[in-house]
This record gives C-alpha cells, sequence and structure tokens, in this order.
C-alpha cells in the first residue's frame, strides 16, 4: 500500500468519528480524505477573517480550540470550537467570503479539505447537504445550550436526552443475512447476549428484525420447531429505523409510540446499530417510560392528577436539558394524548358513554401535536349513529354524549388543562357531531370562506383523533383531503388569511416590536412568529390534500409534493423550531419575556445571539410567506 | 510536451511560492529505521518521509518504502524496529528503492529528528546499492531547531527533552508512530510549529532557517 494511501486511511478513519462525515458514505469520505492537508496555527493568531475572498478549504479541527467572532459582535460570549468542527461549511459550499473569524486559541492543529472536492462530494451526499443546510438547526442546538446553562442545569451528570443516537450506540451492530438458519441465529443472540437480530441485505440495509420476545413468543406457540428455516420466514418484515443523528428523545418516543423495544440506527440507508430501551432508560431518571407508565396506570383521579404534574415537571427538567422543541413539543403531546385516554378510561368506567362508534378529537396545536407547557383545552367528538335518526333522538343521544364529555373535560381540567375560554370542547354541543354533521359544516366552511369560517378551519382543520375509534377520524380526515384541494377560492382566502399578518422585521431586517399589548417593543412569539409557519403549512398541506396535521409533517409533505425546495422545508421547519423554543424559554420564565404575556419576547432584552437567531427565523417566515404568495397570488 | 508542462507546472508553483516567502520552504521530513544504531554496521530496513511545503504538511506527498534484506535480521533488535523477518525479505531492492526515493525528495531540504543519523544511514545504504546519495539542498536537525526556536515550550514543567516529549507539548498522539512513515509525520507535524517561530523570528529562507539550525548545534556542543 502506498504512503499516501496509508496517510489517507488514518485521515478518513479521524474524519469518520465526527460529523458531518461520520453520516456520510464511505466512499464520500475517502475522496475528501485523500485531499487532506494539515496546518499549525499558534495561539492567538488568526485561521480566516470575516470578508475578503471566497474560502478555498474547508477546515477540520484535528486539535485545539478555535475561537468564532462574529462581525459586530462585541461583548458577545464568543464561541468556541474543538476537536472534529468544522468550518465554514456553508461558506466553501457556496463558494463566498467567511461570515465570521476565526482564531486559534491554543495551539490548533487543522486538516484542510479541498473546497472543490467538498463541491463535488456534497452533489452525491444528501447527509451533506442536509448538514450544511442545517445552520439555523445548529443555531438551534446552541440555543438549547444557552437554555441549559441559563437553568443552571449544565452540571447535571445525566446525559441529555438530546445526545445523538450515534453517542449511545455501545457496540457494532450484529447482523445476518435473511438465508442464515434460525438456529444458527438463536446461538449468536445467546453467545452475543443481544435481545435482537437485524436481518439485512448485501448493502446492510435493515430488511427485517427477530426479538428475543418474537422468539419466545413463537416457540409458546409452536411455530419454532425447524431451527433449519431461513430467519427470514420468521422475522419480522420491516425495520422502524432512525438515523444516527436522531436524538434519544426522539427514539423513546418511536418506542412508546410503536410499542417496540429497539430501533435500528441507520447511516444513508445502511445498519450502524440498535438502541434498546434500556440503553435509553439509563438516560433520565424522570423518564418519558415511567411517567407514560405513571399515567396509564393511573386508577383513580388522584393518582391521573399527580401523574399530570410529572409530566409537566418532566417536560420542564428536559427543557432545562437543551431538549429542542420539536422533541420536546412532540413528547409533551404524547404524554397529554395519554392522560386524554386516561381521562377517556376513567370517565368512562364510571359513567360509560353511549354504546356507538365514537372518536375524541384534538384540535388546534394539539391536533398538531405542537403543544407548549401552557396549554388549555381544545377538543371535539365525532360519533356515528348506525343508522339516520330523527331530529328529536339525535338531540337526545348528543345530549347523552355532551353529559359525558362534560365530565371528560372537568377531569382534564383538574388535571391541568384549563377549560377552552372559546368554548371549543367536546361537551359543547356545536362540537359534539356525527361523522356527517362534521363533513356538511366543513363543506360549509370550504364553499363560504367567511372570516368566522376561516378561523374555524385553522382550529378544526387540525384534528387528530386520541381516543376511541380512530377511524372514525381518519374518515372525515380522508373526505376532507379530497375535498379540500378541489375548493381554489377557499384556499386563497386562507392563503390571503395567512399572509395578513406579516413577520416582525424592520424596513432593513431588523427586529421590530408589535406596537400592541403591554409592552409595545415586545414580539408576540406565537402571532408574529410561530403562527406564521402554522398557518402557511395548513394553507399548502390542504392544496395537496395531505392529511398530517404537524407544520414540520406539512412543510415536509409540501416539499415531496413539489410545492417547494426541500432545503427551504428543512429551514422553514428549523426556524419554526427556533421560535417553538423560544415560546418555550419564555413560558419558563426568562428574563427577556413580558409577566402575564406567555408568548411576548422584548427582543431589545435578549443578548446579540439569541437577537440573532430570531430574526433568522423570522426572515424564513418572510421566506415561505412569500412562497405562499406566489402560490396563490395572495 | 510533457517536459513543457512539466516545467510549466514548475514555474507556476514558484511563481506561487516565492523563494523569499518563508512558507516557500520546499522540505521533506524524513525517518528511517534501522536494524541498530551503530552507523557503521547496522543497516537500513526502512524510509518513510511527508513533505511540508508552504508550511502545510501534505499527506499524499509522502513516500514510505521497506528495503529487501539479503540476510534479515532477526535479533532482539526486532523488537525495537518492529519490521519483522518475514517483512524484511518482503521489501523491495534497496538499489530500487534509493532511486526512486532520490528522485522524490531532490532539491529538497531533508529534515529529520537527529538527522544525522538517518543521513549517514541513508548515504552509507546509498554506497553500497552503488547509488549517488539523495541531491537534497542540505540536512536540518528538528532536535537542533526545536529547542532554538521555541526556547519557551514546555511539557510537565519542564524543557522538552526527546522527540516523544516535543510530541507530547503539542498533544500530537493520534498519528499511527508503528513505523517510519508514522514517525515520520509525527515529526513533521512538529515541524509546522518550528516554521512558525521560523517565520515570527524572520527566518526568510530554508538556508537561513538551516544557517539558524547549524549555529544552534554548534552553540549546544560548546557548551556540553
Amino acid at each position: 500500500m502506498s504512503a499516501a494511501t496509508r496517510l489517507s486511511e488514518a485521515t478518513e478513519a479521524f474524519l469518520a468519528r465526527h460529523p458531518p462525515f461520520a453520516s456520510m458514505s464511505v466512499e464520500g469520505v475517502r475522496a475528501l480524505a485523500e485531499t487532506v492537508r494539515l496546518t499549525y496555527t499558534p495561539p492567538g493568531e488568526p485561521l480566516l477573517a470575516a470578508g475578503g475572498e471566497a474560502v478555498g478549504v474547508l477546515r477540520v479541527i484535528q486539535r485545539g480550540t478555535v475561537q468564532r467572532l462574529l462581525p459586530g459582535g462585541e461583548g458577545l460570549e464568543p464561541e468556541a470550537l474543538h476537536a472534529g468542527e468544522v468550518f465554514p461549511l456553508s461558506a466553501v459550499l457556496e463558494q463566498r467570503p467567511a461570515a465570521a473569524t476565526y482564531r486559534a486559541l491554543d495551539d490548533v492543529f487543522c486538516l484542510e479539505i479541498d473546497g472543490a472536492t467538498l463541491r463535488r462530494v456534497a452533489a452525491g451526499s444528501a447527509e451533506l447537504q442536509a448538514f450544511a443546510a442545517r445552520r439555523l438547526r445548529r443555531l438551534l442546538e446552541q440555543s438549547g445550550a444557552a437554555l441549559q446553562a441559563k437553568l443552571g442545569q449544565a452540571a447535571s451528570t445525566e446525559r441529555s436526552m438530546s445526545a445523538s443516537l450515534q453517542t449511545l450506540l455501545a457496540r457494532a451492530p450484529v447482523a445476518c443475512a435473511p438465508h442464515t438458519p434460525v438456529g444458527e441465529v438463536l446461538a449468536t443472540m445467546s453467545r452475543e447476549r443481544i435481545g435482537c437480530m437485524v436481518v439485512v441485505d448485501e448493502d446492510q440495509r435493515p430488511l427485517g428484525l427477530l426479538t428475543e420476545r418474537d422468539v419466545v413468543d413463537r416457540a409458546a406457540h409452536g411455530r419454532l420447531c425447524d431451527t433449519t428455516v431461513p430467519i427470514a420466514s420468521l422475522m419480522t418484515e420491516g425495520v422502524i429505523a432512525l438515523p444516527a443523528t436522531a436524538g434519544a428523545g426522539e427514539a423513546m418516543l418511536c418506542m412508546i409510540r410503536h410499542g417496540i423495544r429497539h430501533v435500528v440506527v441507520t447511516r444513508e440507508g445502511r445498519l450502524t446499530g440498535v438502541v434498546s430501551q434500556r440503553d435509553l432508560f439509563a438516560l433520565q431518571r424522570l423518564s418519558l417510560f415511567r411517567v407514560a407508565g405513571r399515567i396509564d396506570a393511573a386508577g383513580g383521579e388522584a393518582e391521573l392528577v399527580a401523574a399530570a404534574e410529572d409530566s409537566r415537571q418532566l417536560a420542564r427538567l428536559l427543557l432545562a436539558q437543551g431538549v429542542q422543541a420539536e422533541s420536546l413539543t412532540a413528547l409533551v403531546s404524547e404524554l397529554n394524548d395519554r392522560i386524554v385516554r386516561r381521562a377517556l378510561a376513567m370517565v368512562g368506567a364510571a359513567t360509560p358513554p353511549p354504546a356507538l362508534p365514537w372518536a375524541w378529537l384534538a384540535l388546534g396545536s394539539e391536533g398538531r401535536a405542537e403543544q407548549t407547557l401552557a396549554t388549555d383545552q381544545d377538543n371535539g367528538l365525532v360519533f356515528e349513529p348506525p343508522a339516520p335518526l330523527s331530529g328529536a333522538a339525535l338531540a337526545a343521544l348528543r345530549e347523552r354524549f355532551v353529559a359525558w364529555a362534560k365530565s371528560v373535560n372537568a377531569l382534564l381540567d383538574r388535571c391541568g388543562f384549563p377549560l377552552c375560554r372559546g368554548g371549543i370542547m367536546a361537551s359543547n354541543p356545536q362540537w359534539c357531531l356525527t361523522l356527517d354533521e362534521w363533513q356538511q359544516r366543513f363543506g360549509n366552511w370550504l364553499r363560504n370562506p367567511q372570516p368566522e369560517a376561516l378561523l374555524h378551519a385553522s382550529v378544526f382543520f387540525d384534528l387528530r383523533a386520541v381516543g376511541g375509534q380512530v377511524a372514525l377520524a381518519d374518515r372525515l380526515l380522508a373526505w376532507l383531503a379530497t375535498e379540500a384541494p378541489a375548493r381554489p377560492a377557499f384556499l386563497q382566502q386562507l392563503a390571503r388569511n395567512a399572509l395578513q399578518t406579516r413577520p416582525p422585521l424592520g424596513l432593513f431586517g431588523g427586529l421590530a416590536g408589535s406596537g400592541r399589548g403591554r409592552d409595545p417593543a415586545a414580539i408576540d412569539l406565537k402571532l408574529h412568529g410561530t403562527r406564521l409557519f402554522v398557518d402557511a403549512a395548513r394553507v399548502m398541506a390542504l392544496a395537496r390534500g395531505v392529511t398530517v396535521a404537524g407544520t414540520v409533517a406539512r412543510l415536509r409533505a409540501a416539499a415531496a409534493a413539489g410545492g417547494f425546495p426541500a432545503g427551504e422545508a428543512e429551514a422553514a421547519s428549523d426556524a419554526f423550531q427556533i421560535l417553538q423554543q423560544f415560546r418555550l424559554r419564555m413560558q419558563l420564565g426568562d428574563a427577556a419575556g413580558v409577566e402575564g404575556e406567555p408568548n411576548a419576547v422584548r427582543a431589545d432584552a435578549l443578548n446579540e445571539f439569541d437577537r440573532r437567531v430570531l430574526k433568522e427565523a423570522l426572515l424564513q417566515a418572510r421566506r415561505v410567506q412569500q412562497t405562499l404568495s406566489v402560490d396563490w397570488q395572495a | 510536451m510533457s517536459v513543457i508542462a512539466g516545467w510549466l507546472a514548475r514555474l507556476r508553483q514558484r511563481v506561487r511560492a516565492p523563494a523569499r516567502d518563508p512558507e516557500g520552504f520546499d522540505l521533506v521530513v524524513i525517518d528511517t529505521e534501522t536494524s541498530g544504531l551503530d552507523i557503521a554496521r547496522d543497516r537500513l530496513l526502512s524510509i518513510g518521509a511527508v513533505g511540508v511545503r508552504d508550511g502545510v504538511l501534505d499527506f499524499a506527498d509522502s513516500y514510505h518504502a521497506l528495503l529487501r534484506q539479503e540476510a534479515p535480521t532477526h535479533g532482539a533488535d526486532i523488537l525495537i524496529h518492529r519490521i519483522g523477518t518475514g517483512q524484511q525479505a518482503h521489501g523491495e531492492p534497496p538499489a530500487q528503492v534509493l532511486q526512486t526515493f532520490a528522485a522524490w525528495c531532490a532539491g529538497r531540504w531533508a529534515v529529520g529528528y537527529h538527522a544525522e543519523f538517518d543521513r549517514r544511514m541513508l548515504e552509507r545504504a546509498c554506497r553500497e546499492a552503488g547509488q549517488p546519495a539523495p541531491a537534497v539542498a542540505g540536512w536540518m536537525d528538528l532536535a537542533v531547531l526545536a529547542p532554538a526556536l521555541l526556547p519557551e515550550r514546555r511539557v510537565r514543567g519542564r524543557r522538552p527533552a526527546s522527540l516523544d516529549d516535543w510530541l507530547d507539548s503539542y498533544g500530537i498522539d493520534e498519528v499511527d508512530r508503528h513505523d517510519a512513515l508514522g514517525d515520520a509525520v509525527a515529526t513533521a507535524q512538529l515541524l509546522l510549529p518550528v516554521l512558525q517561530a521560523a517565520r515570527a523570528r524572520g527566518l526568510i529562507s530554508a538556508a537561513a532557517l538551516a544557517a539558524e539550525g547549524a549555529a544552534a548545534g554548534r552553540l549546544r556542543e560548546l557548551s556540553r
């Protein structure tokens, strides 16, 4: 082997341990490693200055600490980059000058990767492109870290829920080919002391899974007599996988949602490991599993109220640990769903609802699974009588459902979900309807897009079934998915409505207060922030017959349907999460918040970094609105 | 055609890195592995080297070869140079190795840690193989240059006294130092801060740096 090959392999091994290279294909990393050269910069000396010429090389810190200084960021805590971190990725990819100045803090050795090669490799690497497009995401991570430090939890020895799965993988994956005899697989599982075996194709792409539990179940049913059959005949086909860059929180949520104990971890579709529930258990004292378990096991009202309080504490704890808004709001929603289901079961056990198919509908932010900490009830009920009923019989039936729903609403109120002041609750006869009635009402809004109809659409079209017969809600959504795209007049009005509020940016792109409320200089992060994305995403989704309710999922689905570039969808998703994160911070009592207004932030009370992040996020809102206005000439 | 292309490439390189530019230094860091420390009797087993140009270590510009031994060494020295008997027999013919190596480093400055040892081992091996000695521009010793140019450097509270000390003081530890190439890369990493310090002192050519090294070497001889 030539000297150059050997050295480039050693470099490749170093790069492969760090993002974004860690998630790239071997070939891509190799091509980059072949161009690598090494430089040294003594302490205090600049490595790269802001402005100037387009940056020709990507630097990877091999050893030492580099300070990143933003122009105009005087008085701001400079950011420190450590071994394995890269800079300035976007500048090299976009062939432009660096936006920041980089200075060596100590003896700094940097690997330099040729820019032209990087751009060539990036063109074929979705992972690298995604990493570069996630500049906002990294800002988000930093703002999460800042929050963590602020709440004094940094010293916590518990590993954060935002730890990437990559860091949790303790061992190389154990996998086998589909034709491997079951007996051999079991012997390997026993020898390697693993709870599950991943079956992969020649490309290391996961095909299926065989867990200890599967084996026990199958043996119990006498279906495991012949150990010479190939594992392919016994495995559970299709695996639930997450990328190595996903967080521990995502893996927990995934397990809870699917009721599984193992999540397969992949990199560019290829197996890199398996994370088990036990791996994740170790992360938390007050864990999602435990709180979820306590909710499910609550035998009486007092226990449910206590479990609900636990879930709020867990949310605060996770937020303090720097968990991002995306994971956090999803976790909060998951726990809230469980509380609702438990409440439904509890009330149902005392006084059963009418013995007909029904579904409990979560609406608004709850329907989108985007709840922050301060949240009141937004719900409805759909039921289906076996045959068309007379007016009087239907009214009597509704009355019984309403009475029952009233008990549920009251129990949820005692669990810490205040009653909806606007009366959007299942106990309101207006929102306790048969499937036909819901369709009529929705159809009415679609045909006559009056202001009130649009307002209602923005709450009710974000529906999701939480309890009862989910299929009922699915039918309603399926109906909406075919009906909405055929109503351009409605969609155009909805788009116009979505564009009525503009991001609070001044003429020159600076932050501008709303001029209203208790503090006119404050920005309403919901009304002038997250809402802009939520409203735009709703129009995009409805127009394409997309029925998922989450804003991020809607943006991605719209991008997948060719609505706008995927990169823009990701950037918009990140910006939305940043604003959610800011809202959570304010709700936790940030100094830049405004007393009594949980969504307000005073931009002048933020530090330079936060202001910059907030501004970037709002600029992204402007871009999404531009896309929407072009689409709908609105 | 290729002659003209090569000439143009060299010319371009010269224009980009003028001789007066301190980073215009064109250096090769060399490490040799031998059957022992006796310059007159021990044999050259392998050569590892890497180029440092413009103050930048270029991994692609590197060289490594094992020299085939007529009578492989197999004593306790294997524990030192870690080149087993089988590997020694599998090396390339010495004349061929030394010829390619000489062509690779011709005209460039050679740097080593205790460079005198590497130089004499190489020159003797060339003589024995009937090859001319590598026509390098000259030799520099990092064991002399590093303390002379980095007098403030400390490791665990004292002045670095060996290559390992110097590497420790810069945290150069992830290099795979199991053979001549690994050692050459580690040594070349130490050369980078030395070149920085040379530039800070206004030593703007390889010749000036070599002169500084020679002076420091003589001073050290005298003070012994």
